[in-house]
């Protein structure tokens, strides 16, 4: 007898985990990996000092005015206050699996697998946008400001390849830490005030692949300031965007090339510690830039950096059902002591 | 003739716009700059004065 069946079918399991995205975490804020700058809410005041002295011929007589200079300069840096916030609401989640896992009673609508698998990952979608705005992007002043500097090939001039890079950023309500390179207010640059900031660029650039990588590499290298390598205390990182760790690998193991190591990885591991020429390289989402500096000379200002982490939920007022979220920050990126920093892009 | 004196792209303080000024008519980047520069160099300022038209257009 013929089995006779009308509507509509539907599958009958499911695959029991929820795929999920990739929330990537790349240490800035983790590991510090530059300098972190707490307890700041609004706005804070960036000092740099910097003292030359003079030879002078001995004299035993009074010490007379000499031509000595103790320079000092102080920089306020305003912090822009940013959120993650947005309203839910449960009830696009009846029909689907996450019915199972709300409590009986038409009214209850929350569903507990969906707050365990879905709604805490906006804390690390929140740390991934919070590493992502550091290393790219810029407001859409910044990106005017880095588009009327005037473009040359020699030190002290942007880069035109720059002021590409510059307007093809993401326009985001904050500067990225290159942004901030490019063009800042600090009293402390040669020429002190808002301008082009006192960076060193490296000079005949060429596209980044893996048979050029390392040639790259040796001019950011070459361009490093002496004292910086030799200073222990104050070693310098280059910080890479995040596909230069493949193409090292690649380089480093090149398909029929007689094997030329440049980039030194502490093991085979893929989150190996990497270094080139003794100094460490650390992968960032940075777009088309390489910062090669002290990680200290690099900062995020920021009230608490746990903030990030902080959610905020509660329901919606007037019995909606429905909840809201939000997390609060406040930040800013700075740069110090520009004149040390090398900025491969810049 | 000031027109004729080769101005060095490298040069601090010389801007792009300067440069593309002093290139006589006619002559392309690479020409100009051909025996004066190295060829990296030729190369890189090339790009750069894309990027230059690029962003000014």
């Amino acid at each position: 007898m013929a089995i006779v069946f009308s509507g509509t079918k539907l599958p009958q399991s499911e695959i029991a985990e929820i795929q999920k995205e990739i929330y990537a975490d790349w240490g800035t804020f983790r590991d510090s990996d530059i300098g972190i700058e707490e307890g700041h809410k609004s706005g804070a005041e960036v000092y740099e000092s910097k003292v030359s002295v003079n030879m002078a011929a001995y004299s035993s007589g009074a010490i007379s005015a000499g031509a000595d200079t103790l320079t000092v300069g102080r920089t306020p840096v305003t912090l822009t206050k940013v959120q993650f916030a947005d309203v839910i609401d449960n009830n696009v989640l009846l029909d689907t699996r996450f019915e199972k896992s709300m409590a009986a009673g038409a009214f209850n609508i929350v569903s507990t697998e969906f707050d365990n698998a879905v709604l805490q990952d906006i804390t690390p979608a929140i740390g991934t946008t919070m590493e992502d705005v550091t290393w790219d992007g810029a407001t859409t002043a910044q990106k005017a400001l880095i588009a009327g500097l005037t473009p040359g090939a020699a030190q002290g001039s942007i880069s035109a390849g720059a002021q590409t890079l510059a307007a093809a950023m993401p326009t985001n309500l904050v500067n990225s830490i290159p942004a901030t390179i490019l063009h800042n207010a600090s009293q402390s640059k040669d020429t002190p005030g808002a301008g082009l900031g006192d960076y060193k660029k490296v000079l005949t650039i060429a596209t980044i692949t893996s048979t050029t990588i390392a040639a790259e590499y040796a001019k950011l290298y070459a361009v490093v300031d002496p004292k910086l390598i030799a200073d222990q205390q104050n070693q310098p990182v280059i910080f890479a965007p995040l596909a230069h760790r493949q193409l090292m690998r690649i380089a480093n193991n090149s398909v029929g090339a007689a094997s030329n190591q440049n980039f030194l990885f502490e093991s085979e591991a893929n989150d190996a510690k990497c270094y080139y020429n003794g100094i460490e390289v650390k992968f960032k989402p940075l777009v088309g830039f390489m910062i090669a500096s002290p990680p200290k000379y690099l900062k995020v200002l920021m009230d608490l950096a746990s903030d990030m982490s902080v959610l905020e939920t509660g329901a919606m007022p007037a019995g909606a059902e429905q909840m809201w979220y939000k997390n609060v920050q406040a930040f800013a990126t700075w740069c110090t002591n520009q004149r040390y920093i090398v900025l491969y892009g810049g | 003739m000031a027109q004729n004196k080769f101005l060095n792209p490298l040069t601090p303080g010389v801007s792009y716009k300067q440069f593309l000024g002093s290139i006589p008519q006619g002559k392309t980047i690479k020409t100009h700059l051909k025996g004066k520069l190295k060829d990296a160099q030729i190369e890189w300022i090339a790009e750069e004065v894309k990027n230059y038209k690029k962003n000014n257009n």
